[in-house]
Order: C-alpha cells, then structure tokens, then sequence
C-alpha cells in the first residue's frame, strides 16, 4: 500500500475538490511550493490512485484532473483524513494505553503495542508506571495468566478517566478510530449520530466539540453494550439538579434503558458547550437562580470600579450566567474542561484574569464552588468583554488628522475615516502648522496625515488622500493596540487602588488550626502564655527561653502590647531561640488582668513568633482581630476554632 | 534629607513594625517623606534618628538617656491616636 506524506495528502484534496483541470503551476503556487516538488509528488500520488483503479487523466498544458465518481471521492478523502502514523511520547503512549484499556474486554500487551506503535517489550517496561497512573483514578489492573489484561475500578472511575484522556483533545483521532473498531456493526455509531441529529434538528441543539463529544457518547455505549453499566442503585456523588436536566433524560429515554446511565449521560451532556441552550433555560432573570446570583455580582463589582452602560452589555451579562450555569454544573459535578486559552488569557487579560479570580474566590465559598483556572480563564473573557464594551467612551482613540492638501480632499478623507473606524474619535482636519500648537496642548494618541508630517511621541501614519484598504489596515492595526493599552490603564486606575482593599484576609492565612487553643480560664496572664506558646514549643518553633522572654517584657516593658481591645500581641527578639515564623492563639472565655506595669484586661493571645523581621506580613493579624464585628464574636460563649478561622478584614 | 523616625518596642520586631507600617501609612496619606525603621529599647538610643515614637511605659525607661524628642503613644493600634501624634509631630518639622 502507498503510504503519502502530509503534502501529499494535502495535494490530493486539493485535487479532490477541483471540477476541472488544475495545472502543476497552479497546485505549487496554492501550496507554495516549487513546480518540480508537485512534480514529484504527483508520481507518488498517481500510485496512490492507481492502486485504487482511479485514473488521473494529464492534459498536457491543460493541467491534471480525478476522474472519477463522487462516492469514490469520497472513500479517498477518507483514506485523506485517516491520521498520519504519530511517533509518541512515553506520556502520550501510556494515556494511550489507558484509553486502550478502558475498552470493555481483555486486551494484551501485544494489542498495546500496536496500538501505541513500539515493541511489546517497550509496554511491558513502562506498564508499571501505568498501573501508577491507573491507581490515581482507583483503578488497578487485574493480570490473568494466559488470557490478558482488565482494568478493575468502578464503573465511574473508568468512564472518568476516559473523559479527561478524551477531552484532552490530543488524541481525538486515535480514540475515534479505536471505538469505531470496536463498534464492530457500526451499530453504536449510528445510534449516537442519531442522537445528534436529533438534537440538533428538533431542538436546534449544536455541541461545540462534537467530535470529541461523539467519543465519550461512543464509548458509553460501548460499555454498556457489554452490560458494564451504572448499578441500578448507583448513587451520584451530588444529586444532580440542572434546570434542563429533566429534558435530556426525556429525550434519552429512547436511547438507553438504564435510568442511572440515562441520568448519568445527561449531566454529561449538560456539562458540554452547546449553542441554544438559552431556548431550553429560560434565562429570563431568575433571582434565586445562582448563575444570575454570581453574574450580578460579578458585574455590580466591576461597575464598583466603572461606571458601564448596562443596556450595552446585557446581551453580554446574559451570555456570563448562561456560561456560569454550566461552569457550576461542572463543577459540582467535578467535570474537568480544558481551556485551550488559559495561558494566553492570564497574559493577554492578566488584570481581568486577577481580578476576575479575585472576585471567584470571595464567594466560592457561600455558594460552595471551586472554580480552577480553566473555568476562571473563561469568565474572565466574558469579563473583558463586558468592561470593553460598557466603557467605549473612555477608551475612545483621539486621531488628529493632518492635511495639508484643500479642504474638499480632507473632508473625504475624513468622512471615510469615520465611516470605516466608528471607534475613534477624528480632530481636524487642521494645517501642519496649526496640529504642532495642538499636539502640545491637547490630548492626542495618534496623527493620521497626507504629508511626511513628524511629530515627537506621538505616531504618526501617513496615508493616501483617497485612504486606501492598505491605508486602513495599518490604522486598525495601531488602534487595536492602542485601544487596548487605553482599556488596561483605565482599568489598572480604576482597579488598582480598589483591589488592594478588595483583597481580604483570613485568620486562616496567618495561623494554623492546630495552634489555636479556647480555654475557659487560666490562673494567670504567665500561664496564659505559656499555655498559648505550648503548641509552637511542642513543634520546636521556638525554645522556652523565648518563652521566657516574652514573659520577662511584659514584667519589665509594660502592656503596650495589648492593642487591639482585650488582644495582647506578644513576641520576643529574633535572638531569643526562634527557628521559624511562626503564630498561635489562645482565646480565654474569662478574660484575665494581664501584667504588672499598667495591666490591662485580655481574652485573646497571640504570639507572634517573628524570626525574619523583613516578614511583616503576620502583622495583619492584628488589622483583622481589630474589626468591631470579630472582636464582638471573640466575646461570644460559644466560640469555636472555625469562627476564629474564618474571620477577616 | 528625609526626616528618620526610630519606631521602638522591646524587641524592635513586632509592635514597633506595626507602628512603623501606621505610622508610614499616615506619612503617605498627607504626602510627607518619612524615613522610618525599628528599634528596640535596649539599643534604640544609641540608633541614629532625629525622633522616637514609643510607648508610655518604654518612653519612661529611656526619657533620660535619649538625646532626641520622644513621641508617646498608649496604644499603637489606635489609628486615631497614632494620626493625631504623628500629625501634631510632622508639624514642628516643617
């Protein structure tokens, strides 16, 4: 069998999709490449067809032309498509084999191998590092003698493991191929294509990623076609609530007979991008609704920043709770998405991409979300999108335009300018002489100009009086990137010195749970210390002589430690045997008098074991312990270790 | 030349840190330059600087051996407190 190479195939689909005769010349300048390379491969390219009874009729000066019928097109462009053999990496190979493995039979190495293209000795070398990465998923493999290798884990672990190898996208086409040989009658295949025309004819519903949707679907029901099914009983780890939850079970309901995989196959479907869900959610502005809850809230923090016209952007903030209803869903449901973008996302909109994690991470906890860094990435486009579009005004271009030709020339210029950039905002047209003054007292970001005008620090495009497409685009260029470095710096004003603020503090940040102690009382403030410094001494943070020093300073220097209400904050010198920063807290439920010189009344300890004295971050202890509402929680008979975790600034 | 405030507790690490950081924030919010650091009480009167903000029980044991003016404070934490006195302070130096 001819085997072609990737131009090769790509000439061949070229040549696939002519209706008439197309020359050598033609074919090298579409791929731009040497007429005598085209030439050599169309010899390769002739065996290819030839093997196939296809004729590749050649018409000297006329150019080359398939001559055959579509449905033969067809089985060529497939034999196209089939993938290029990979050489793989060790990383690559072992996913692949974990894929491999899932398949509902015995597999043997050999079967691996070939899989994987290597040797079996290779599969039996790194095999062991795939029962480890296996037993990350509580899967472990099961070796019988003579016969092969099964995987044995819950039915869930395996089809989630599945899902992450697949969804990784790297390996689409090896896994499609492998489910569509095991689907022997083709059968299953039909079956999901069914699903998904039905989807998409009936309910207008589009999967994004429909390829690599159809494996898992696939691979369901492969499963369960070899009754490796969810038991009837099977308990969702989290009791699946999706508003269009109750639809896709429906409409499942002709497809598969198992209630749990039905219910299963839903949440996994819910859990996909698709267009057109909005028919089905109504999103229409339900208040409980969490989405719409965390959307708001989302925006009402970026209009605390900037004023944006709400009206302009609704379309958008619909399309943030349409987006957050699935990114909760998967959450929940622990469905991991790969977001192809996160990195340049945390580039390109780093400030959006913080803030928009910032904001995430102060409510994930009321409503019991962890978003990671795909799904923040997400959101924080939608962000972006939000604040460009609601703050147009403020992110307007000023152009001043140069002219030194008549007014008539300019003002077309000017008219066509507008008319092709509606985004910016055009001064003039003015003489040269005139822009100079005006450059110095006004506010310009850009000078368009007819003549060979030069201005200091401020770019200059010189155009064609007529403005032609070449003209345009090197402006659109320009603005593009000014427009955005504008929307940064008016976020980065807006959002600077508010994050700082933003940013809150826990308790938990600063001190570990084991080192807090509640006590009812103490017989002295000397005890108290040393039963709040008992947990940092048991762990050789500190020696006892600092223990004895913080002692010695409030006998001999006086209670100006206490400073926030009933809050002494004591700590000895670096000197005085400390290892490492570290804290604790005693909170006593009868307060005690503390010290000699000027005692004072204290419920709360906290030792500030300060080893680095460039470390003042635990100073912040005492910013959140001032704060009216933990001091009046501190007083409370009830105190717990997690109310005092959990207190902020 | 910025005027070199010697923040001072027992042990020129903790307390006197966290006067120094409110005492900074105050500088900054009414657009003074200030020069600050920590010192403890055993050495700070040997520190070069042109002030000392300190407690009232620590201001006692150094009153007489200090060669520069003392600024004393009842409780570090007291942001109004801490306002006031660095306010009133920043004035005589103007």
């Amino acid at each position: 069998m001819i085997v072609l190479t990737k131009r090769q195939k790509e000439i061949l689909t070229l040549l696939a999709k002519q209706s008439d005769y197309i020359t050598f010349n033609e074919i090298a300048k579409k791929l731009n490449v040497s007429n005598r390379t085209i030439r050599n491969d169309m010899k390769q390219i002739e065996y290819f067809l030839d093997e196939k009874n296809i004729e590749l009729i050649k018409k000297s000066g006329v150019g080359v032309f398939i001559n055959c019928l579509d449905n033969t097109m067809r089985e060529i462009q497939k034999d196209i498509d089939e993938p290029c053999m990979r050489i793989l990496s060790k990383s690559e190979r072992n996913d692949l084999m974990k894929v491999y493995l899932c398949l509902p039979r015995i597999s043997t190495f050999q079967e691996l191998a070939d899989f994987c293209f290597v040797s079996k000795q290779t599969i039996v070398n790194d095999f062991d590092e795939v029962i480890q990465e296996l037993g990350g998923y509580n899967i472990s493999v099961e070796k019988i003698q003579g016969v092969g290798l099964r995987l044995f884990g819950s039915e869930i672990d395996i089809r989630k493991m599945f899902m992450q190898i697949n969804n990784q996208g790297t390996y689409q086409n090896e896994i499609k191929e492998l489910l569509t040989i095991h689907d022997e009658t083709g059968m299953l295949q039909k079956k999901v294509e069914d699903i998904f025309n039905q989807l998409e004819n009936e309910y207008n519903i589009v999967f994004k990623n429909r390829e690599r949707f159809t494996n898992i679907i696939l691979f369901f029901f492969l499963r369960m076609k070899h009754k490796q099914e969810l038991a009837e009983d099977f308990q969702f780890p989290e009791t699946p609530t999706h508003e269009s939850l109750p639809f896709f079970v429906s409409f499942l309901t002709p497809y598969i007979s198992n209630k749990q995989e039905r219910l299963y196959m839903s949440t996994i479907m819910i859990s996909e991008r698709m267009s057109q869900l909005s028919d089905l959610l109504h999103t229409d502005t339900n208040e409980n609704d969490e989405a719409y809850q965390i959307s708001m809230y989302l925006v009402d923090s970026l209009q605390a920043l900037q004023p944006l016209e709400k009206e302009a952007v609704q379309e958008m903030i619909d399309g943030l709770t349409l987006h957050l209803k699935t990114a909760i869903h998967r959450c929940r449901n622990n469905l991991q998405v790969k977001n192809d973008l996160v990195d340049q996302t945390q580039m390109m909109i780093s400030l959006f991409y913080e803030f928009t994690r910032k904001q995430l991470h102060k409510i994930e906890k009321d409503y019991n979300l962890a978003f990671d860094e795909n799904e923040i990435a997400y959101i924080a486009m939608y962000i972006a999108s939000i604040y460009e579009t609601g703050n147009k005004e403020q992110n307007l271009v000023n152009v001043l335009l140069v002219c030194s030709f008549g007014l008539a020339t300019s003002s077309i210029l000017k008219s066509r300018l507008s008319q092709f950039l509606p985004e910016i905002c055009i001064i003039g047209p003015i003489g040269e002489k005139q822009a100079q003054d005006y450059i110095q007292k006004e506010d310009i970001d850009l000078i368009i100009s007819t003549s060979d005008f030069e201005a200091q620090e401020i770019p200059v495009i010189q155009v064609n009086a007529m403005l032609n497409q070449v003209d345009i685009e090197r402006i659109k260029n320009t603005l593009y990137q000014f427009s955005y470095a504008k929307m940064c710096s008016s976020f980065i004003n807006s959002v600077a010195p508010a994050i700082e603020k933003l940013e809150k503090h826990y308790i938990s940040d600063y001190i570990e749970r084991s080192h807090i102690q509640i006590v009812d009382r103490v017989a002295s403030w000397e005890q108290a210390i040393q039963l709040a410094a008992k947990p940092l001494l048991h762990k050789g943070y500190i020696e006892q002589t600092y223990v004895e020093t913080m002692i010695y300073a409030v006998n001999e220097y006086g209670t100006y430690m206490v400073m926030t209400p009933e809050t002494a904050y004591i700590h000895a010198g670096v000197d005085d045997g400390i290892y490492q920063n570290c804290t604790a807290m005693l909170v006593l439920k009868h307060p005690v008098m503390f010290g000699y010189n000027n005692p004072k009344l204290v419920r709360n300890i906290v030792i500030l074991g300060i080893e680095n004295k460039q470390e003042n971050d635990l100073l912040n202890i005492a910013y959140i312990l001032e704060k009216e509402w933990n001091i009046k929680q501190l007083e409370h008979k009830e105190i717990t270790k997690e109310m005092i975790l959990d207190m902020h600034d | 030349m910025k005027h070199k405030i010697q923040t001072v507790c027992g042990f020129g690490c903790g307390s006197s840190l966290m006067l120094k950081m409110n005492v900074e924030a105050i500088a900054k919010k009414h657009g003074i330059e200030i020069d600050a650091f920590c010192g403890d009480v055993g050495t700070c009167c040997s520190n070069e600087c042109d002030v000392i903000f300190i407690s009232k029980e620590l201001a006692e044991r150094i009153a007489e051996r200090t060669k520069v003016p003392l600024v004393v404070f009842n409780n570090f934490m007291d942001k109004k407190e801490v306002e006031e006195k660095s306010l009133a302070y920043f004035e005589t130096i103007k």
